[in-house]
Formats: C-alpha cells, sequence, structure tokens
C-alpha cells in the first residue's frame, strides 16, 4: 500500500500507447461534445481544424485510460480521489490516428494542515503525440491517507 | 522532461529520437546531432537546454542504422572505441535522410529548423547546411569537412573550432573559411569537444561563448 509518505517528489513516470480512432472520436463526440469538428468528419473539414479532432475532454479521459491502466495492481495507493486540477491546456489537435503516450512528475506532496490522516499530491502531466509533441498539460491533485502510526 | 518518440525516414527505416519541448509557443526547431557517442544523457541535456530557451529540439538516434539500437555511450577510452567503430558502419546519405525525418516534422509544426551537430555531428550539421536546406547550421568542431568544402550552403553557417584541437589543423579551418566567405567561423582557445561538460575537455567560457553566438543566430534565422 502506497501511502503518503512512500510518493517522492521529483518521481517520472512514462506510460500509455493510446490509439485514437476515428470511430471513437465520433462516439464521444455525439455523447458528450456534439460539435461538427468532432463528430462530423466531412463537416470538420471545412472547420478551423481542417478535419476531424478528438473533443479535450476525451483526451483527459483517454489519459485517464492510460493512467488506470498504469496502476501497479500489486501495490494500490492509499488515495482518496482528487479535488480538481489547477489548470489544464489542450496545446495541439488530436486527430484520428494519432498515438498519444503520457508522463507524469510528482510536484509535491504536502500533509494536511487541518486532517491529519492525509496530504495533497500535485502532479504534472503531459500527453504527447507520435512525434514528441505536446498535446496536454495539467497539473493535478490527488489526496492519499498518511501512513497508519501504530501506538 | 523530454520524450522519445519514433521518426520514419523516406527509405523506410525507423529510429528513435529524443524530443524536448518549450513551455509556450516554440521560437523555432533545431535539429541536435549527436557526437559519436549516440543520444545519450550529455544530447538529451543539450535538447533539454534547447527548450528551456524556447525551441523545440530534437536528437535523431542515427546509430539506429546500426546494429547497436538506442545507443548511449559515455566518455572513457572504451566509448571513444566503439563510437569510433559505429560512426564508420554506414554513410552520410543516410543520416541525411534520418536529418530529414526530423526536419520534416518539425516544419509540419509549422517551424522553422536549424541544425546544430557536435564533432562527427558538427559535419553532419555542416552537410544539413549544404544539402538539406535548413534555416541556419551551426557547426561545432566538425572534422571531417574537407572532403565537401566545395559544397556551398544554402543558409547562414556558424563554425565554432578549437585552437588546440589536435584533430582538425587550423589550416584546415582557415580553408574552409576561405571556401565559405558567407560563414562566420570563431576559433577558440580550447580544444576539441569544449561544449561538453561531460568530457575532460570542457571549457565553459569557450562553451558559454559558443553558446551565445548560437542563440543569436537561431534568434534570426529560426523566427
Amino acid at each position: 500500500m502506497t501511502y503518503l509518505e512512500d510518493i517522492v517528489v521529483g518521481t517520472e513516470r512514462s506510460f500509455g500507447q493510446y490509439e485514437v480512432t476515428e470511430g471513437e472520436i465520433i462516439a464521444f463526440g455525439k455523447l458528450y461534445d456534439d460539435q461538427p469538428f468532432h463528430t462530423d468528419p466531412e463537416a470538420a473539414k471545412d472547420s478551423i481544424y481542417g478535419g476531424l479532432i478528438a473533443s479535450g475532454w476525451h483526451t483527459c479521459a483517454m489519459f485517464m485510460r492510460m493512467a488506470v491502466d498504469a496502476q501497479d495492481k500489486d501495490n494500490s495507493l492509499a488515495g482518496l480521489g482528487s479535488p480538481g486540477f489547477d489548470d489544464l491546456k489542450w496545446l495541439l489537435p488530436v486527430r484520428p490516428g494519432d498515438t498519444l503516450s503520457a508522463q507524469t512528475k510528482i510536484l509535491s506532496a504536502t500533509p494536511s494542515r487541518s486532517k491529519l490522516d492525509r496530504g495533497t499530491v500535485r502532479i504534472q502531466i503531459t500527453i504527447f503525440n507520435q512525434t514528441g509533441a505536446l498535446v496536454l498539460e495539467m497539473t493535478s491533485m490527488g489526496r492519499y491517507l498518511r501512513r497508519p502510526t501504530t501506538s | 522532461m523530454g520524450t522519445d518518440f519514433t521518426l520514419t525516414a523516406e527509405d523506410g527505416h525507423t529510429l528513435v529520437a529524443y524530443r524536448a519541448n518549450p513551455s509556450g509557443t516554440p521560437k523555432g526547431g533545431v535539429i541536435v546531432i549527436q557526437e559519436i557517442f549516440g543520444v545519450n544523457v550529455h544530447i538529451r541535456e543539450t535538447c533539454d537546454r534547447f527548450a528551456a530557451d524556447g525551441y523545440v529540439a530534437i536528437a535523431p538516434a542515427l546509430y539506429d542504422r546500426t546494429d547497436t539500437k538506442n545507443c548511449s555511450l559515455g566518455y572513457t577510452p572504451e566509448d571513444i572505441a566503439i563510437g569510433r567503430d559505429l560512426k564508420d558502419a554506414f554513410s552520410w546519405d543516410l543520416s541525411m535522410l534520418d536529418l530529414k525525418a526530423a526536419k520534416a516534422v518539425l516544419e509540419g509544426e509549422g517551424l522553422k529548423v536549424g541544425t546544430v551537430g557536435y564533432c562527427w555531428g558538427g559535419t553532419i550539421s555542416y552537410l544539413a547546411g549544404t544539402r538539406l536546406g535548413v534555416a541556419a547550421s551551426v557547426v561545432y568542431y566538425g572534422g571531417q569537412i574537407m572532403p565537401y568544402i566545395d559544397e556551398k550552403e544554402g543558409c547562414p553557417l556558424l563554425m565554432h573550432f578549437g585552437e588546440h584541437d589536435k584533430g582538425i589543423p587550423l589550416d584546415d579551418v582557415a580553408a574552409i573559411d576561405k571556401a565559405h566567405p558567407d560563414a562566420v567561423v570563431h576559433i577558440y582557445d580550447a580544444d576539441h569537444g569544449f561544449n561538453c561538460d561531460h568530457r575532460g575537455s570542457y571549457n565553459e567560457a569557450a562553451g558559454d561563448l559558443a553558446r551565445e553566438r548560437t542563440m543569436e543566430l537561431f534568434a534570426a534565422q529560426l523566427s
């Protein structure tokens, strides 16, 4: 079990190879972001993007899939979820045929001043496409339990 | 922290390349051309430094054309011997194809592309300037330029040589300078490899000055 104290600031991880498909872009778009450049390849050609692109929220969801798949099943995290993120940037369009990969870096791991059994970890997340270009950057937060003391 | 990705050259060869991205809008693209030691820690750090200065930097693993994929050597005498064998294993033309693939990625993102190469990579950067249509070419102590001295560069060419470099006679430097009247050639009170802070020949003053001049050229030509 990984607790707050086990999380080392500066730790970097690379993971994931997510293949972005036209079908998935359209399916997500129709459900959650029904704008023509996310759902209609023909109409998308006339858009400012010149072709179908994934919704930014879809890109976030693809990251989440990669992150969960990359979790160490043998050593679970004493996590309490996330209160959100500080910033989120969609830097480049994500297109059918792209392959996305992710990197994370632990920026800080700080015990809570008000709740003594937990703390907050800040994580820098970057997503690259297959040419190493940055498509998404965000700074997310995760809450973790502190290691229980035996008394 | 940069990332490794795969480039595909025109002849179908695939190679790994290291890429470092700047924060914010890039000022341009720089192809960092390795010494004889592969895309090692020093070359990655060099890319990171260009990224910190606002450029997308890509270092193609030119040695992926040999049997030694993902080659990353240090600077010991053993590493030097291995590196020398590897560099002789294939042709300049093949390296040009690999650079061309990196150039296409950067230009596809709307960036002007410059090259910077160190020792063996210095010669390759010179050839990129004469053959590949890049916007700027920077050469650090390239030692095999003489056979190609009559090639004409298609872009501003900046060259840095060490006065005490036993592998590159000053007469050769003078000849290269004369053959390229528009090129800017600097000679530093330093030895071969003076830019590399992992090597004994590292010379901070020369390295800093050469870098300053390199960044000035990139700022002028890649924006």
